[in-house]
């Protein structure tokens, strides 16, 4: 029910990630997020926008990359990864649109370089059916995404929506 | 040799398979997937405010233009990641052969060549269309991928955003220029792409008019010696 | 055997005689100049090469010390150039050959700069960057052509130069671009201006406009003295050059670079093109002529009329014209292989 991954050049760093269907205190999660109640620091992503896990590892990736230059443009590590999922400049409606909200049903839920017991508190704090990460392409909510990203159906017969979705994280500083 | 100055990150581990004249490039890979890196250098002969503006300026171009063409339908490789301190772009390895070593084999056939052409054509009344210039038009810098034959656009350093008919005339010309000095032999392909560019472009008109007023340009200007 | 050439396309009148192994026996010339602010224009260069080109001949004659028995062709340029001067020049030659019994080998003007640079520098096959009043071309050689790589799409980088130094009222003597070179050498500031190159393409004329918009305004408030702008200019024009050549060698796979015609005496341009090369990972060479065969002149018309003579090329009296356009990939380049 867990994934980890690496990063090519980034010796030692890992992403753990999890996936939650039916959340039901998603109000609850957000409060203590926004309150600093959580055990560990996370990072809750709307699941129903994220159509591959690439996209996921994408913006990781850019975060690990900024935090290594000590760049960051938001206040944390895993803030910096919900913010780089947008592809925009825009952090309120990033964290507004990408992030966790009180009627979130579906969750991904990632943490970089966790320990069995981050996972276990990550675990025990949602209250939702931990599911396979393979089930997260069925989620997608493909009429918002392509609204959020700004993806034209021409685009799409030339690429997956992960790839849009990919181009656009590269390219927002640009 | 001289010693690489720039900070190369994460190239550990990529093999260099070309130096282009502004860009090393890498093969490497990106989050389990090949990837292209492509590097920018400093240019050491020219004034460091100008080369600072020339090198930043076109990488965000270069990333902003494959969007663009993208977004128009136009099949480019997929940014994967952009490296601003290392002034590097990495995108997805696209598999397949440019045009250049196509032709050069010789092994299409009459109809295959018209074919080919006409896609050319197809996709540059796309991105002019909508307002894309990609400045760099040859044939090395179009591939034909290997497992669907679709052609995909590559190598926009040179591209910028633009609507104006000289500057599509321009880049015409370009590609023009480069069938005659490299594939002179081969029949008349700029006649194929520009015959696909009419029927796919709603502004061919103009842009015929400009291309025509540069190429006659390109011979009265060899009037003064 | 030798052969002499005449040359005089542009605003210079020259004669200049050569040996069979390109060795020059003499190469006078004579320069129009115009009052500062003016550039040449047709009618004017011709009278002026009418009245010299007769001394200009005996006294490369004369300089040589060859009979004209000994002569093998009287090489002309044929174009391209101003049409006025270029007929005047092609007279003389018709008049010497039809005086002398001597054929007539008609020349195009850029092959003789590449040939001219070839052979001073000894240089086998590099890129060739040539840049005049006139030209400005990325040239490589690929059977039995001088292709063009890249080239202006509008006005030349000399005419871009002098039109500057004109908005300057700079003196043309000795010309407008060696006066910018001299100034450029004076500016410290560097003023931001277009950079324009399109594929192996460069364009100069938004440059030019937007440069001499730019210059009354900085000028009256002080903000850049001439100096600045004179090398603001010539970094970015010199920048795009530098840069289509090095975009041509990594096209073409040849490490070596060959700068010819008039700017490319320009030492700055030169400076910047050594650099290119070095630090370009490729081990080339960079090969430039001095001012005496960059600038046009006699013997770069007598040399490739010697090289042409050799191969049995002539031209007969009745095809003896001139053409104002002329294009260098025009030229069957039939003495290389």
């Amino acid at each position: 029910m867990e994934q980890v991954f690496e990063f090519e050049g980034l010796c030692g760093r890992t992403l753990h990630v999890w996936l939650f269907i039916n959340v039901s205190n998603s109000k609850d999660i957000l409060q203590k997020l926004i309150g600093g109640q959580l055990p560990v620091e996370c990072v809750f992503v709307n699941a129903t926008l994220v159509p591959d896990l690439i996209v996921l590892r994408a913006a990781a990736h850019k975060a690990l990359t900024a935090d290594q230059r000590q760049r960051l443009k938001t206040k944390s590590l895993h803030s910096e990864m919900l913010y780089n999922i947008s592809g925009s400049k825009h952090i309120g409606e990033t964290l507004k649109r990408f992030g966790i909200a009180e009627g979130s049903q579906h969750l991904l839920v990632a943490r970089f370089d966790a320990s069995e017991e981050d996972a276990a508190a990550i675990k025990a704090v949602v209250a939702g059916q931990p599911v396979a990460l393979e089930q997260l392409h069925t989620l997608t909510d493909t009429a918002t995404v392509t609204k959020y990203y700004k993806i034209s159906p021409e685009e799409l017969k030339i690429g997956s929506l992960a790839d849009a979705i990919l181009c656009r994280i590269a390219a927002r500083d640009c | 040799m001289v010693t690489v100055e720039e900070p190369i990150v994460s190239t550990s581990g990529c093999t260099l398979i070309g130096q282009g004249a502004e860009a090393r490039v890498w093969e490497g890979m990106y989050l389990g997937q090949a990837s292209i890196l492509k590097q920018r250098f400093s240019k050491k002969y020219r004034h460091s405010t100008l080369d600072a503006k020339l090198t930043v300026g076109r990488l965000k171009q270069e990333v902003r233009s494959m969007l663009r063409a993208r977004k128009v339908g136009v099949l480019t490789p997929v940014v994967q990641h952009v490296d601003h301190e290392a002034s590097t772009i990495y995108m997805q390895k696209v598999i397949g052969r440019s045009i250049k070593d196509v032709l050069h084999e010789g092994s299409l056939e009459a109809e295959g060549l018209k074919l080919l052409m006409a896609e050319v054509g197809r996709i540059l009344a796309k991105i002019h269309d909508g307002g894309l210039v990609h400045g760099d038009l040859t044939t090395s810098n179009m591939m034909i991928r290997t497992h669907d034959g679709a052609l995909v656009l590559i190598d926009f350093g040179l591209s910028y955003n633009s609507s104006v008919p000289e500057d599509k005339g321009v880049d015409l010309y370009v590609l023009e220029r480069a069938f005659t000095s490299a594939h002179s032999t081969q029949g008349n392909l700029m006649d194929m792409v520009l015959e696909s560019y009419r029927h796919h472009s709603s502004q061919w008109s103009a842009t015929f008019n400009k291309f025509a007023e540069v190429r006659m340009r390109g011979r009265k200007r060899a009037m003064l010696g | 055997m030798f052969a002499l050439g005449i040359e005089g396309s542009a605003n210079k009148v020259g004669v200049g005689i050569v040996g069979e192994d390109g060795t020059i026996l003499a190469n006078p010339r004579h320069t129009y100049i115009t009052p500062p602010g003016q550039g040449f224009l047709p009618r004017q260069t011709a009278i002026h090469h009418q009245e010299h080109i007769l001394d200009l001949v005996q006294q490369a004659i004369k300089e040589a010390g060859i009979a004209p028995s000994e002569l093998c062709c009287i090489a002309f340029t044929k174009g391209p150039g101003m049409g006025a001067p270029l007929v005047s020049c092609a007279v003389v030659a018709r008049m010497l050959s039809q005086l002398w019994g001597i054929p007539l080998v008609g020349v195009n003007h850029c092959v003789g700069h590449i040939e001219m640079g070839r052979v001073v520098t000894g240089a086998q096959d590099p890129v060739v960057l040539y840049v005049s009043g006139g030209n400005t071309q990325v040239i490589a050689y690929s059977d039995r052509r001088y292709r063009i790589f890249g080239e202006t799409i509008d006005m030349a980088i000399g005419n871009c130069l002098d039109r500057f130094a004109r908005i300057l009222h700079l003196s043309n003597d000795p010309s407008p671009g060696y006066n910018i070179e001299q100034m450029a050498k004076g500016g410290s500031k560097f003023i931001e201006l277009p950079y324009v190159v399109k594929g192996m393409d460069v364009s100069f004329s938004g440059i030019l406009s937007f440069i001499e918009a730019a210059a009354h305004d900085l000028l009256a408030k002080e903000e850049a003295t001439r100096e600045d702008l004179c090398y603001s200019l010539q970094e970015t024009l010199f920048a795009m050059l530098v840069e289509i050549t090095e975009r041509a060698m990594a096209h073409c796979n040849t490490s070596d670079v060959l700068i010819v015609g008039g700017v490319g005496c320009n030492l700055r341009l030169q400076e910047m093109m050594q650099i290119m090369i070095m630090v370009g990972e490729r081990g080339g060479k960079l090969y430039h002529i001095d001012e005496r065969y960059c600038i046009d002149n006699g013997a770069m018309i007598a040399w490739p009329g010697m090289l042409a003579f050799k191969q049995g090329q002539v031209t007969p009296l009745e095809e003896s014209t001139c053409t104002q356009r002329y294009r260098t990939d025009d030229v069957l380049v039939t003495w290389r292989d």
